[in-house]
């Protein structure tokens, strides 16, 4: 099979890589990818050498890309902060992002359209972290005057190998607000369909807290909507020991799942093939929007309707080819992404599954195998080897610590987590269609969140279960 | 290599080309923001500037009587620009029927 796409996602992050380690200048660097996007067109009929070109050029695409992502605009907000100052700032922009109240505080994520301090008032842009103290009822687009000190964020090396700081320059956020006065302009500027996404978003997390216990709701509303800040950093640190922390996020399998109720349902009420594509895409979309539309939630919408896609045109889909699709259309939007943990891990994963479970499926001649049952058991284990063993180095590099129960954990663990969220979403649906049935389902919710907490517990507790690397 | 067809060339060549233009322009307006004016279709195309128009300019506006264009441009000498479109409804003739009609066929720098 042809896959074009991933050499070019390959070249792409390459690209951006090296822009990390080289100091070329921007203009430079365009300079360089016009002579070979004018070399590609004047070899265009000479088939090896149009390659090279074309190769060259998507290489040096990745360079711009970054070059471009970190020159910041000269009205940014980030020009008007310092470190630390004591000036009094007064911004005027919209909330970007559903609030979330946590330690007391109401933080959410700003997009600055005016500044002011002093007397003097400027255009600004850019997005701005912000801390009110106390819980605020604020929504999504909400149109607001905040004053309050303006800072840039504080590194805090931690024992991670990327800081506090890099993570917020990662996502584009380059100064914090602690504000002390939010004046409301009754206006909304946010987009109909993403506040539609907050909205559902907030009617799941009030239905699950509604019938499950605190633990378990946390549990549930990682796995479904992808909603950590609840979960006990008890349970939290325990995952990352055994290495399963990474069913605590929204992944491919749950947009797997939805993708699958949404066709089944589409299917019972028998539309055709081509209208369950348009009906599945934007609901998909919307999915990924009450998630949160972090990075593997991101990767994993773009490959699913990929497939989707590819089933349409009666093309047969490719892994490898959609997979790329979604590196070239995340790292397009904001090149930082590619030193983004979430990105690494997630496209690492999939990419170590879909390489090495084959290879060791048919080295150790699963096929063969007559007992239905072991064979499932082996083939579980064998995919959370195969992501094990892709995300190994990250791991290590990053967080410091080797896990070698994770094997082991994950054989028990994965399995009840995709139950766990296959239950969560019955419950939703049933919450919808059939609330008398609702208790029976939240009990299982909640005796399969227990069973998973205590297997865990025990499986750290075993000797050499995890180290901390020096 | 990469065995693309004449199509598939063509197509690629044509996507990197447009995303190439974009990127430049992109960097080129985070370097300098009054390029705006030349490279993005802004409010600038469609509307008036209110501190600006003369009162010809004004009486070809859709809604502005010659009277009125001349007290919006005695109102803009007396009080130096406006900060403000709102500020048309200090304008002895505007009241918010009129206003609501006027606000966006200008804009103020």
């Amino acid at each position: 099979m042809r896959r074009p796409l991933v050499i070019f996602a390959f070249l792409f992050c390459l690209g951006i890589f090296t822009a990390n380690r080289i100091s070329l200048s921007f203009w430079s660097v365009y300079g360089l990818t016009l002579t070979f996007l004018f070399l590609s067109l004047l070899f265009f009929k000479k088939q090896l050498r149009f390659d090279i070109f074309l190769c060259c050029l998507v290489f040096l695409f990745g360079i711009a890309s970054l070059k471009n992502s970190r020159r910041l605009p000269e009205c940014h907000i980030s020009r008007y902060t310092s470190y630390k100052n004591n000036y009094l700032y007064i911004i005027k922009g919209f909330v970007d992002t559903q609030p979330l109240f946590q330690n007391n505080r109401t933080s959410f994520i700003f997009n600055a359209q005016e500044i002011q301090f002093g007397n003097l008032k400027y255009k600004t842009c850019g997005n701005i972290l912000v801390r009110i103290k106390d819980k605020r009822n604020l929504d999504y687009g909400e149109r607001l005057i905040l004053s309050g000190a303006l800072y840039r964020p504080f590194g805090f090396n931690g024992p991670q190998r990327q800081n506090y700081r890099d993570y917020l320059y990662n996502q584009g956020i380059f100064s914090v607000m602690s504000v002390k006065v939010a004046v409301r302009l009754n206006e909304n500027k946010g987009f109909i369909f993403r506040g539609l996404a907050f909205w559902l978003r907030q009617r799941i997390e009030a239905m699950i807290s509604q019938h499950l216990t605190p633990a378990s709701a946390s549990i549930l509303d990682a796995m479904v909507l992808g909603e950590k800040r609840n979960i006990p950093p008890l349970i939290y640190n325990s995952m990352i020991k055994s290495g399963t922390v990474h069913i605590l996020v929204v992944s491919g399998f749950n947009v797997g799942i939805v993708a699958f109720i949404i066709i089944l349902f589409l299917r019972l009420i028998r539309i055709p093939r081509r209208m369950r594509f348009y009906i599945a895409t934007p609901l998909l979309i919307l999915y990924c929007l009450i998630t949160g539309a972090s990075t593997p939630v991101i990767r994993a919408t773009i490959m699913a309707i990929v497939f989707m896609f590819a089933y349409l045109v009666q093309r047969e889909p490719d892994i490898y080819n959609s997979c790329a699709v979604a590196t070239l259309a995340i790292l397009g939007i904001n090149p930082r992404q590619l030193f983004d943990i979430g990105f690494q891990l997630s496209f690492i994963s999939v990419i170590s599954i879909v390489y090495f479970y084959p290879r060791m499926k048919s080295f150790l001649r699963l096929d063969a195998l007559k007992i239905r049952y072991i064979r499932l058991v082996i083939e579980g284990c064998l995919v959370s080897f195969s992501a094990w063993l892709g995300t190994l180095g990250f791991i290590a590099y990053y967080f410091r610590i080797i896990s070698p129960v994770t094997v082991l954990a994950n054989m028990f663990i994965v399995p009840l987590a995709s139950l766990i969220t296959l239950c969560g979403f019955s419950l939703i649906i049933m919450d919808l269609t059939c609330p008398l049935l609702v208790p029976f389902f939240a009990y299982s919710n909640e005796f399969i969140v227990t069973l998973l907490l205590r297997i865990n517990a025990f499986l750290i507790r075993l000797p050499g279960a995890y180290l901390y690397l020096p | 290599m990469l065995s693309l067809t004449q199509e598939e060339r063509k197509v690629i060549l044509f996507l990197v080309a447009v995303a190439l233009l974009g990127l430049g322009i992109n960097f080129t307006l985070k370097a300098n923001c009054r390029l705006v004016k030349v490279l993005v279709a802004d409010e600038r195309i469609t509307k008036i500037n209110l501190n600006q128009a003369s009162v010809e300019e004004l009486i070809k506006t859709l809604g502005i009587t010659p009277k009125l264009a001349e007290k919006i441009v005695a109102y803009r000498n007396t009080k130096g620009t406006f900060k403000d479109i709102a500020e048309l409804k200090e304008i002895k003739g505007i009241g918010d029927y009129r206003y609501e009609k006027l606000k966006d066929l200008f804009f103020v720098e």
